[in-house]
């Protein structure tokens, strides 16, 4: 059936149904070892529709081939096991709302601009790090997304950008080294000099590995690190957490959960952050949302069915693209997704508040805080990448050890100063401040 | 589809030193349970296809869902990969293989009706909940998914696979102020949906050990002697060699080649590792690999020695030896990579009283919530004891484990007689390419110098 059969279709149906349609084209080059390695081209496309027949909710998803009807049909079959609907779809207008973001420095796709790329980001850091191995990529896309519903929602929203990752490496004996950067943007030069710059800095200071007693130091969070940390905030944040009492912060609306310094914005309508997105996957028109205010918890993320469920407006974090960029096309159910998060500066310098540590730690990448009892804000993480910090200065890369705590604690009564700056790194999605901690724990 | 890539391989074979296309028909289903609420549930089809091409050393890839592109992406595959033309292809020779690997089944999921799978599980967690009223919350799920692919390439090769992966999962949790502790019921399967059924059986241990920790300390962080289960030890081996192992990682990285040298001594006297891909009915099962090479047992490690690596074909011809069947896509909108399938710790000789023996004071780590490799590895174990004295003394709760790949291998001091192969229905990660299904298997073992986060 063509597209715009299909969309008539679903705005004709009695019952509550939604058609969400996706479609996009990525072209992407790899490189490793100081060689480009691949170039790829991908077409991922797919739709789903979701319905709420006799009072319980069904999903299918299928490819862009898959006869509606039949999605339709599974959809509503389905349904029968499904759950009972807690919401209702939302009303539209019955008229078509678009919203686009193009990346400034992406006028087209065109893979010899991502090619280019890649040739500079090897020549350059091959140059300034002729020890290291370089690796990464260069991704481009276009995406369009449609949402159709039957009670009178159409929205669309066209994507076009970019992004890379770059990863370098120095193996050693007893020492693989691996540091990485990256951004949900093409750079411009002055972008791509400072991320050279900073990989440079981290490279340089990495060479040196140091001992350190396991025992508690200050700890100076850089965002990149922190965003790990937050993973146990994230999930015990969201709707359903709360609604399954999973979360301690059940019931905590109101209260003081983390210092006064710290104000926490969840924020889907900036975009120039890589959380942008200007629809909620349920017909919901986003807005940010203050989920910290001057420490105190404010609100709960929720799509329409955990905030129908715990009896509060929904928040508009309803996700049907729960998986990376190129996994595939949308999924026929919902669950919370948070979009871009922006915390408050303090009023310290990031010079300073180094300058100030006499014997502690500067924590910029642990990659594994998923681990412990992370819904409870238990977080415990390698150091992947850490500097020793003796007077002020870095002394060398702590490595093989963890660093633990509980975050409410860390971000609470542990909190010592929180910097001005909130710098652009290689968490698009994440505009923070660095964070000075007082007795972390390092094992 | 068979025919549509039939067609695209003969328009395009002779304009690449290499080629291969990819079609494949997946059907899904899903469902999750909290408490007695279903949450979640889908059915989901989804057909594509991928062209990979090489030329003179040079990879092009494109994958796709709409067949009127085909003849198009494989148009662009091939001219990216004439753009990126160097010196040579390199590919390990193999033999060209015409097969069709239908499904045979120890019990069919497709048989058993989607009330009844869904009855399982509400009975899996009404016998959970009613353990004890501690227990708050039981969430569950079951996931199951059938692949039709066809693998054609220009050597000749012209394979057509069904695949199953399935998989489920219990999980009883349970709060006292702010401490919560959960376990997981976990298993997974690609030709037995009667593995499901036999969750039941490890409920109630399960249930117990939720409760029970609610009270149990916390254990004190530092460095121990650390007896590990064998599920633990499958997740150890996965992330702490077996990645390590993953050659296209270094086939170009003169440095790395020298560091995993073959030869060089990895692990202690009688330590020895392999990856076979020939455990049917295992998630790791794999008679061919995604670029056609059949699978087989590859040892890594035999007596502390590293002997071998797992290889693409492409990896293999780069470090001058032989394809392994190691090389993986997650599905057709993937090139392959290097990835694991079951990946093994070979038995010992030791039994469990006398891996304990003569710890003054350690951890005995049981089960898993999963884990990351690198060259610092780390993993979380469900629960763990203190060891006391050569015993078993109090149990203690988050017990992650973490250590340095190259001190640890080196550290196992004892090796279980005891074997296990262990699915469960996690997967595993690299790069984008998450989760493939893998199975991770071993005996117990005793390992110094683990250091073990916690209080």
């Amino acid at each position: 059936m063509a597209l715009k059969n299909e969309i008539k279709a679903i705005q004709n149906i009695d019952e509550p149904a939604e058609l969400l349609l996706s479609h996009r084209y990525l072209r992407e080059i790899n490189f490793q070892d100081n060689k480009l390695k691949d170039m790829q081209s991908k077409e991922v496309a797919g739709k789903a529709v979701r319905v709420i027949h006799n009072g319980r909710v069904g999903a299918a998803p299928g490819g862009l081939q898959t006869p509606l009807n039949r999605l339709m049909e599974t959809a509503q079959k389905l349904s029968e096991f499904g759950r009972k609907a807690a919401f209702e779809l939302p009303r539209g207008d019955g008229k078509l709302h678009e919203a686009e973001r193009t990346d400034p420095n992406v006028p087209v796709i065109d893979p010899d601009q991502a090619r280019g790329l890649a040739e500079t980001l090897i020549s350059r850091l091959c140059k300034e790090l002729p020890d290291w191995s370089v690796s990464g990529g260069v991704i481009m896309g276009e995406s369009i997304n449609r949402l159709v519903t039957s009670r009178g929602i159409e929205q669309r929203f066209k994507e076009r950008g970019a992004g890379f990752w770059t990863c370098i490496t120095l193996p050693r004996e007893g020492d693989l080294l691996e540091l990485g950067a990256g951004r949900d943007t093409f750079p411009d030069n002055q972008t791509l000099d400072s991320i050279i710059e900073d990989l440079v800095w981290r490279a340089k200071h990495a060479k040196t590995v140091v001992e350190m007693p396991a025992g508690e130091y200050p700890l100076l969070l850089h965002p990149e690190a922190l965003s790990s940390f937050l993973e146990a905030f994230n999930q015990a944040v969201k709707g359903r957490a709360i609604f399954e009492s999973l979360s301690p912060l059940k019931n905590k609306i109101g209260k003081k959960i983390f210092d006064e310094r710290i104000t926490l914005v969840d924020d889907p309508t900036d975009p120039k952050l890589a959380g942008y997105s200007p629809f909620g996957d349920e017909g919901t028109i986003s807005a940010p949302v203050t989920l910290i205010e001057n420490g105190v918890l404010k609100s709960y993320l929720t799509d329409l069915d955990y905030a129908a469920r715990l009896d509060q407006p929904h928040t508009g974090h309803g996700c049907r693209f729960p998986g990376s960029l190129d996994e595939g096309g949308p999924s026929g159910e919902v669950s919370i997704s948070d979009t871009s998060w922006i915390l408050s500066a303090g009023n310290a310098t990031f010079n300073d508040m180094m300058s100030n540590i006499s014997d502690g730690i500067y924590l910029l990448a642990s990659w594994d805080v998923w681990s412990g009892n992370l819904i409870g804000g238990d977080i415990s993480g390698s150091t992947h990448l850490a500097y020793h910090i003796k007077n002020g200065k870095p002394v060398g890369r702590i490595k093989d050890m963890r660093v633990s705590g509980n975050i409410y604690k860390l971000l609470g009564k542990k909190l010592l100063e929180v910097s001005k700056e909130r710098p652009e790194t290689s968490c698009s999605d994440l505009r923070a401040p660095y964070y000075l901690i007082d007795s972390v724990k390092l094992a | 589809m068979k025919n549509q890539i039939h067609d695209v391989l003969k328009k395009y074979r002779n304009q690449a030193d290499y080629l291969d296309v990819r079609a494949e028909d997946t059907r899904k289903l899903r469902f999750g349970f909290s408490n007695e609420e279903m949450t979640r549930l889908s059915v989901s089809e989804d057909q594509g296809y991928s062209i990979r091409a090489c030329i003179r050393g040079g990879w092009g890839f494109a994958s796709l869902n709409s067949p009127e592109l085909l003849d198009e992406y494989a148009g662009l595959a091939i001219e990216q990969a004439r753009s990126l033309a160097g010196e040579k292809t390199m590919l390990a020779s193999v033999k060209s293989v015409v097969d069709t690997v239908n499904l045979e089944f120890l019990e069919d999921p497709r048989l058993v009706p989607m009330e009844e799978k869904m009855d399982l599980f509400r009975g899996f967690i009404s016998k959970a909940r009613g353990y004890s009223d501690k227990i708050n919350n039981v969430s569950a799920m079951y996931f199951e998914e059938f692949r039709t692919i066809h693998f054609m390439t220009s050597e000749g090769t012209n394979l057509t696979l069904e695949k199953l992966d399935l998989g489920g999962g219990v999980t009883p949790q349970a709060n006292k102020n702010d401490i919560t502790q959960f376990q997981m019921v976990t298993t997974g399967s690609s030709n037995d949906f009667s593995c499901i059924r036999k969750m039941g059986s490890k409920l109630e241990n399960a249930c117990r050990w939720t409760v029970e920790l609610l009270d149990a300390p916390l254990a004190k962080a530092g460095r121990y002697t650390v007896i590990l289960d064998p599920i633990l030890g499958g997740t150890f081996v996965h992330e702490a060699f077996g990645h390590m192992s993953e050659a296209d990682e270094y086939q170009n990285n003169p440095q790395l080649q020298k560091i995993f040298t073959l030869g060089r001594r990895f692990g202690s006297d009688g330590l020895s590792i392999y990856d076979t891909g020939l455990d049917i009915g295992s998630r790791g099962y794999l008679k061919y690999d995604d670029e056609g090479v059949p699978g087989e047992k590859t040892w890594l490690i035999r007596d502390g020695i590293l002997v071998g690596r797992l290889h693409s074909r492409e990896s293999a011809a780069r470090l001058g030896e032989k394809p392994t069947g190691n090389a993986r896509c997650l599905n057709y909108r993937f090139p392959p990579i290097c990835r694991m399938r079951n990946t093994c710790i070979a038995p010992g000789g030791a039994s469990f009283e006398e891996l304990i023996s003569g710890i003054d004071l350690g951890v005995y780590a049981v089960d898993t919530h999963g884990g990351t490799g690198g060259e610092m590895f780390s993993f979380d174990a469900a629960y763990g004891f203190m060891i006391r004295n050569g015993k078993l003394a109090e149990p203690v709760r988050d017990v992650q484990l973490s250590g340095n790949l190259f001190k640890t291998l080196k550290n196992i001091e004892g090796i279980g007689n005891d074997f296990s192969i262990c699915d469960d229905s996690g997967g595993c990660g690299k790069g984008l390419q998450m989760p493939l299904e893998t199975t991770c298997s071993s005996p117990h073992l005793r390992i110094k110098n683990i250091t073990v986060g916690g209080s």
